[in-house]
């Protein structure tokens, strides 16, 4: 698989004839789908719950300056440091500095998205710091030494039996293709690291203005043991995860786990109010917090894409979309796979690199109406589409095929005349009339003799 | 006391891999705990919390008060069973909420192997939002330690979806609600 988005159709073309892929990512998705829908269904405003979430989420991105602002005072009073980060690189590098001080050369961490983005891992590792990703499905990535397929089911990608090989050669273990023994294992190995770290990185999920509470949202505790047990913690957040106050945490609370995982609450939700202190008996002596802007602030001033900011990575858009169920999360080639990565992916980072992912979708807008915060995913790659033909990213053939077609529909003659010219074309070349990007797979319909149009006519002159 | 709230409660926290007991006196505790779990004294600790709350209970085990604190975190991660008290139940969802507290360290309901939390019949609420407002209230402003809330126990579905219960967090998770008009 090549990771870059620009590689999307050959990924997908080899993902879509993987067999042994698809089966595992069907049964994925429609398990969380089913599970999702039992426990969205006990909710009969549902509905309303998400105009809410959106509502709220929308507060935050139509003000984002002011809520940076107020979020980084709470934090600050509650004896947090926080760091704000331009650039991806800006970001690396606080973050590398504030551990080179501790002169530590381990780090346990649990999931985030954002030291994705970051490429976190590698950018320390270089600088001889070892990470140790403790969320069971990140532990695997890590091991196999691949990149998550999916926001929040990492190793989705991965069958038992994978996972079984990948253990028994990189951690030693007799073959065992029991997830109970497989976490088993992870536990052991895992415990050892918790208690000798002392530094400890996490994602945030919501970080709330009013109280400047950081809050992770997790079912193995491996964030709260990266949260409570190291002398410092690094948060890492991008600054679209600001939510107004700590009155909104019901509400999301309601929206994300059932929309991520299908449960009601997740096992674990742990608010971070500041530092160990006189008010908090326990936990790291520092809490850093590094907000990253990454092109964020910008795109919360376009009109129409700053609603892509919205997300909280539920990844649902990803378990019901038709595309990712066939081709998976690696053959987006981005951090951010399925729907939401389609709209993301262009605006946020490279446009032209990304030029092919607004178009690996049906536009049958399943996303959308999955999505808990009400982001209106299918429109946005319609419009991302014409912004990139706009810009002459697509091939000129395409732009030509374009302006012939066209040319055609519009008018009724010209329409009628289309049809005759490929019914002869099919009389000549028989049934293998051929149509690039779609006769390989599919044989094409025949063309009928007489159109429905003349045949219509006809009969109305009887 | 709401018994179709604690019903709820009961039946969520069950849904969630945990169990849920009723004590009718601080007394019955105690039997509770043993009965489940049958450890010795030393393979459990409890929170100073809960010798402050009930002055005429007696739980088998080990009040962590009592450690000097630098051998805690050792004794934490070799105990078979932590015993805290809370700060709120959600029926809605199974939860615990757990206050950040200083006879009560965050360690103690996440290092040993199970994890059992004491409520008391009055500190159920319906849904989270009621709770965390009154939580909210009894701090002053910028004085709000951190919260944990707790649904059962460390589970993960990273391996083809199958649930596999007990990964980095409590094995077990079992709550006891005291009623005392019960
Ligand atoms: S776009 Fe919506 S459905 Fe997709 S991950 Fe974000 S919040 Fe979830």
């Amino acid at each position: 698989m090549n990771l870059s988005p620009s590689e999307f159709k050959s990924n997908a073309r080899r993902a879509v004839h993987d067999q042994h892929l698809r089966e595992k990512i069907k049964k994925a998705t429609g398990t969380s789908l089913v599970k999702r829908a039992e426990v969205v269904g006990e909710i009969p405003e549902w509905e309303e719950l998400r105009q809410e979430g959106h509502d709220r989420r929308k507060e935050v991105i139509d003000n984002l300056d002011r809520y940076i602002r107020t979020f980084t005072g709470t934090a600050r009073d509650r004896g947090m440091i926080v760091h704000y980060a331009g650039t991806h690189d800006d970001a690396t590098k606080i973050i590398y500095d504030i551990i080179r001080r501790t002169s530590v050369d381990t780090v346990v961490k649990s999931k985030s998205m954002i030291t994705e983005e970051l490429h976190l891992n590698a950018m320390l590792e270089t600088n001889g710091i070892r990470v140790i990703e403790t969320d069971l499905g990140e532990y695997i990535i890590q091991l196999a030494g691949e990149t998550p397929s999916h926001i929040t089911a990492p190793a989705l990608h991965k069958s038992k039996e994978d996972i079984a090989r990948l253990f028994q050669e990189k951690l030693n273990i007799p073959y065992t293709d029991d997830p109970v023994k497989l976490t088993a294992v992870a536990r052991e190995r895992l415990r050892k690291e918790f208690l000798n770290a002392r530094v400890g990185i996490s994602g945030v999920n919501f970080a709330c203005a009013d109280t400047g509470t950081l809050t992770i949202i997790e079912n193995e505790a491996n964030a709260r043991l990266c949260t409570v047990l190291p002398d410092l913690h690094i948060a890492v957040m991008s600054i679209d995860k600001i939510i107004p106050s700590i009155d909104d945490l019901p509400l999301f609370l309601k929206l994300l786990p059932r929309s991520a995982s299908g449960q009601r609450m997740t096992s674990y939700v742990s608010m971070i109010n500041g530092p160990r202190s006189h008010h908090n008996p326990d936990g790291p002596r520092q809490v850093h917090v590094v907000m990253l802007n990454g092109g964020r602030l910008q795109l919360a001033k376009h009109p129409a894409w700053k609603e892509s900011l919205y997300c909280i990575r539920c990844g649902a858009c990803m378990n019901v979309c038709p595309v990712y169920q066939s081709v998976g999360g690696h053959a987006y080639g981005a951090v951010y796979p399925g729907p939401i990565g389609a709209v993301v992916t262009p605006t946020l980072f490279d446009m032209k690199e990304a030029r092919e992912l607004p178009f690996a979708s049906s536009l049958c807008g399943a996303c959308t109406d999955i999505c808990p915060v009400k982001i209106d995913l299918h429109h946005h790659l319609l419009l991302e589409r014409r912004e990139i033909v706009d810009r002459g990213y697509k091939p000129f053939t395409e732009k030509i095929a374009m302006s012939v077609w066209r040319w055609f529909m519009l008018s009724p003659a010209r329409f009628e005349l289309a049809g005759r010219i490929g019914w002869v074309l099919q009389k000549i070349l028989g049934k293998k009339l051929p149509l690039p990007g779609w006769t390989p797979q599919r044989q094409a319909p025949a063309i009928a003799a007489k159109s429905f149009r003349s045949l219509m006519k006809g009969d109305s002159k009887k | 006391m709401n018994n179709e709230l604690l019903d709820l409660f009961q039946s969520r926290v069950n849904d969630m891999g945990g169990w849920c007991a009723i004590a009718g006196s601080s007394k019955e505790i105690n039997s509770i705990i043993e009965e489940k779990y049958k450890l010795g004294e030393e393979e459990v600790l409890y929170s100073g919390r809960i010798v402050e709350q009930f002055n005429d209970l007696t739980v088998t085990g080990t009040d962590l008060t009592n450690i000097s604190p630098d051998k805690r975190r050792d004794v934490m991660a070799g105990a078979k069973l932590g015993i805290t008290m809370c700060d709120g139940l959600i029926a809605e969802t199974g939860t615990a909420v757990l206050v950040n507290h200083i006879a009560e360290p965050r360690e103690l309901s996440l290092l040993p192997e199970r994890h059992v939390v004491i409520a008391l019949s009055d500190q159920l609420y319906p849904t989270l939002d009621k709770c965390l407002e009154k939580i909210k209230n009894s701090y002053p402003a910028g004085k709000l330690p951190s919260i944990t809330l707790i649904s059962g126990p460390s589970r993960t579905s990273d391996i083809e979806k199958s649930l596999v219960v007990g990964v980095h967090g409590p094995v077990e998770f079992g709550v006891v609600v005291v009623d005392r008009g019960k």
